[in-house]
């Protein structure tokens, strides 16, 4: 039981202060000792399970019976048939509370227990505040980084900061305790994020046409916090999608909801004869894989939608500082295109579906600010160390090409966006 | 600890044991000033159903303690001189030709003072061996058969030989067969200064201490069922065993103990497993239980196994007694118990 308890808190502890891949660990470790314990406990009962004899003579090396409780335990059955055997048993009756005090308790803690105690003494020294000192893992924006601002959004109750209010970034806002929320809250929504994009990523290149209206119906809410949390998370490679002027990777999103189908990632088309840039799940990506042979022309079209809404909207927001509305929903259409983690910046994700290949461009780091002015000038500067250790690489990837967006069609989108509210 | 009395059937119980037996021994003490502990083991003898031989220079209070137990126990008793002329006629007794009153003569068997509850030889090393081996039939059978008629010994019978270890000369040293056939020898020292004392104001005094006997009514039959008393206390396998290794240790050929290879000619018989039973029991019911300990067996060890052990030359040198060699097996044999 001791053993038990001590396992138990020794998991709770791991799991209050460890990260989920050391708890995992650590609670493998403990569950793999627990049983080897308990084995080895029974073998041991098992092998050292006294005979009466054993046990009264060690009775009576204890408490000094003068060999009464050994002679009622193992005399045989001549001597039961003495005339003095209810002697012997009223005279061991009478003895009984001399030995009974005694109990047959352990007097030392087994080794195994002590192992086990020993062990978590030693995790609890040192294995916790070791990992409570490690950085926070790729891709999870420290607290710092997030800010306030942004961690109030995504914080249930939280305010976020008043327009005018000087808002600090860095150490010392907040506090340890707001640091590991802020951490977990954003390690959620990225996880959340991802899993989303996972899942959009495997519809599009399954070729199916999903009910999108239906979907945007049913969880609108959940696109708007997405895309909110994209377009205002700083290292958020999502947000800096959206600032990107035109192109095919908008069109995506746009063209989708567009054709009722949901958003999806953008894709860079590796069909032989396509242009790279209009592609992705959704009817948008099969008419423009229908214009194989004027491919620049089908994908323009295409592009052209994407335009009017993410390259319209998604600045728009940025630039107010907030992320909601047709911003959060253009952002979410564009970062789905760049957007993920940061693992796939160094290998471009390859993926067949059905007749179509494609591969994945993903944009690493997240931008604190933007360069330039106007809408076709917004230029993402990542300034995490990883998206700075990957800018030069993916520079190819921000120079997109932005056409422009006719003011009449401009408006069309924005009534569609308006209506999806 | 006394044990509650429950025994069923016409058994003493163990505390009425324990009452007669210390009766029997202050009223011994009455005649007999110090000598506790052999006064005690002669009694265990006595109760256990064995014969003690009792070895002490001349003077020291042998005969008086055989007196004084056959007083305290209102039993029959004789005392029979052994003397180097001593016949086995003169202990068993002989057939006489008598006459009845009819006037036919024939040959009637007159006892000897071996018919006694409480026989004391004193000095029987000074009588021949054919005299000494008289007593062997009587002590183990309890009965002399004489001209082809077997008589039966009185019951309780019990010998109290005494020894005198100086004045050698003369003397025929009891054979092992002999020696086998008492249960203890209880060697009696001398008196200390107090003890001494206390002796000779109490038999030079005007008023000389008077035995009671302890047992009222028919004494013998009371010993009887005190002595089934003591075969009912109850042992345990595991002291049954230590016995059996303890006297097997004495055996040189057999023994794993060092000692006893280099100065041990003959060691103990099973005779001296008995003895230690028999002993311990009785020593188990003096102490309160009705089973017996291993203390109890220790406790009447030197006693029991000492004359069975015959010693060597070398042993003789270097000054080392057999009562010596039981000790260190007591020391050494602590193993064998558990």
């Amino acid at each position: 039981m001791a053993t038990v308890l001590l396992a138990a808190t020794a998991a709770a502890i791991s799991a209050a202060y460890l990260a989920p891949i050391w708890f995992r660990a650590l609670f493998a470790l403990l569950l793999v000792a627990g049983l080897a314990v308990v084995t080895a406990s029974a073998f041991l009962l098992h092998s050292r399970w006294a005979q009466a004899k054993e046990a009264a003579r060690w009775i009576e090396q204890r408490v000094g019976l003068e060999d009464r409780l050994l002679t009622l335990v193992t005399a045989s059955a001549d001597a039961r048939s003495s005339r003095l055997w209810p002697e012997l048993l009223q005279d061991n009756e009478a003895h009984l509370p001399r030995w009974r005090g005694a109990r047959l308790d352990i007097p030392a803690v087994p080794w195994s227990l002590g192992t086990v105690v020993i062990a978590a003494s030693l995790a609890a020294i040192f294995l916790v505040p070791w990992t409570r000192d490690l950085p926070p893992p790729l891709g999870i924006p420290s607290p710092a980084a997030l800010g306030p601002g942004a961690l109030a959004e995504q914080v249930p109750g939280r305010d976020p900061p008043l327009p005018g209010t000087a808002v600090v970034h860095g150490a010392g806002g907040e506090g340890d305790a707001a640091e590991r929320d802020a951490a977990a809250l954003a390690m959620a929504a990225i996880d959340k994020v991802q899993g989303q994009l996972d899942e959009r990523f495997r519809r599009s290149f399954g070729g199916q046409v999903m009910a999108g209206e239906a979907d945007q119906a049913q969880h609108p809410k959940e696109d708007e916090q997405t895309a909110g949390f994209r377009a205002d998370s700083p290292e958020s490679g999502i947000g800096e999608s959206e600032s990107q002027p035109g192109g095919a990777q908008p069109a995506e999103g746009l063209g989708r909801r567009e054709d009722g189908a949901t958003t999806g990632p953008a894709v860079k088309s590796l069909e032989p004869g396509g242009d790279g840039r209009a592609s992705g799940g959704g009817q948008s990506a099969r008419k423009a894989q229908a214009a194989k042979p004027g491919g620049e022309e089908g994908s323009g079209k295409a592009g052209a939608t994407g335009k009017r809404s993410g390259g319209g909207d998604g600045p728009k927001a940025v630039a107010d500082g907030r992320s909601e509305g047709s911003g959060g929903a253009g952002g979410a259409g564009a970062g789905a295109g760049k957007a993920t983690g940061p693992l796939l910046a160094d290998k471009p994700l390859t993926l067949t579906g059905g007749r179509q290949a494609a591969q994945f461009t993903l944009t690493l780091g997240a931008a604190s600010g933007f360069e330039g002015e106007g809408e076709g000038d917004m230029v993402a500067v990542p300034h995490s160390r990883i998206a700075a250790g990957e800018r030069g690489a993916q520079a190819a990837d921000r120079q997109v090409r932005r056409e422009e967006v006719p003011p009449e069609y401009e408006g069309i989108v924005k009534r569609v966006f308006e209506r999806n509210r | 600890m006394t044990v509650q009395a429950t025994v069923q059937s016409d058994l003493p119980t163990p505390q009425e044991f324990g009452t007669e037996f210390n009766a029997l021994e202050r009223e011994i003490g009455k005649m007999v000033v110090g000598h506790q502990d052999a006064v005690r083991k002669v009694l265990v003898a006595f109760f256990a159903g064995g014969h003690v031989l009792i070895e002490g220079v001349p003077g020291i209070g042998k005969t008086l303690i055989v007196r004084s137990l056959g007083q305290a126990l209102a039993l029959s008793f004789s005392r029979v001189q052994f003397t180097i002329d001593l016949m086995p006629a003169d202990v068993t007794g002989t057939r006489m030709l008598e006459e009845g009153e009819d006037g036919r003569r024939r040959m009637v068997f007159h006892r000897g003072p071996l018919f006694a509850h409480v026989m004391l030889a004193d000095e029987i090393n000074r009588a021949t061996p054919k005299t000494q081996s008289a007593l062997l039939e009587a002590m183990q059978e309890l009965q002399v058969t004489v001209a082809g008629t077997s008589h039966p010994l009185p019951v309780p019978f019990f010998v109290l030989a005494t020894l005198n270890p100086i004045e050698m000369e003369g003397t025929y040293p009891l054979p092992e067969a002999q020696l086998d056939r008492f249960l203890f020898k209880v060697p009696l020292l001398y008196p200390g200064i107090e003890e001494l004392r206390e002796i000779v104001r109490e038999t030079t005094g005007a008023i000389a201490p008077e035995i009671t006997p302890v047992f009222s009514g028919d004494a013998a039959r009371r010993i009887n069922e005190l002595r089934r008393l003591v075969r009912e206390v109850i042992v345990a396998p595991s002291i049954e065993e230590y016995v059996a290794a303890f006297v097997r240790e004495t055996v040189p050929e057999v023994s794993q103990d060092e000692r006893v290879k280099s100065y041990v000619s003959f060691g103990s018989s099973p005779r001296g497993a008995q003895a230690l039973i028999l002993g311990g029991k009785v020593f188990a019911l003096l102490n309160g239980r009705v089973n017996v300990a291993f203390s109890d067996v220790e406790a009447i060890a030197v006693p029991a196994l000492a004359h069975r052990l015959v010693v060597n030359f070398a042993a003789e040198t270097e000054g080392i007694t057999p009562a010596s060699i039981i000790e260190h097996l007591l020391q050494v044999g602590k193993k064998w118990q558990r």
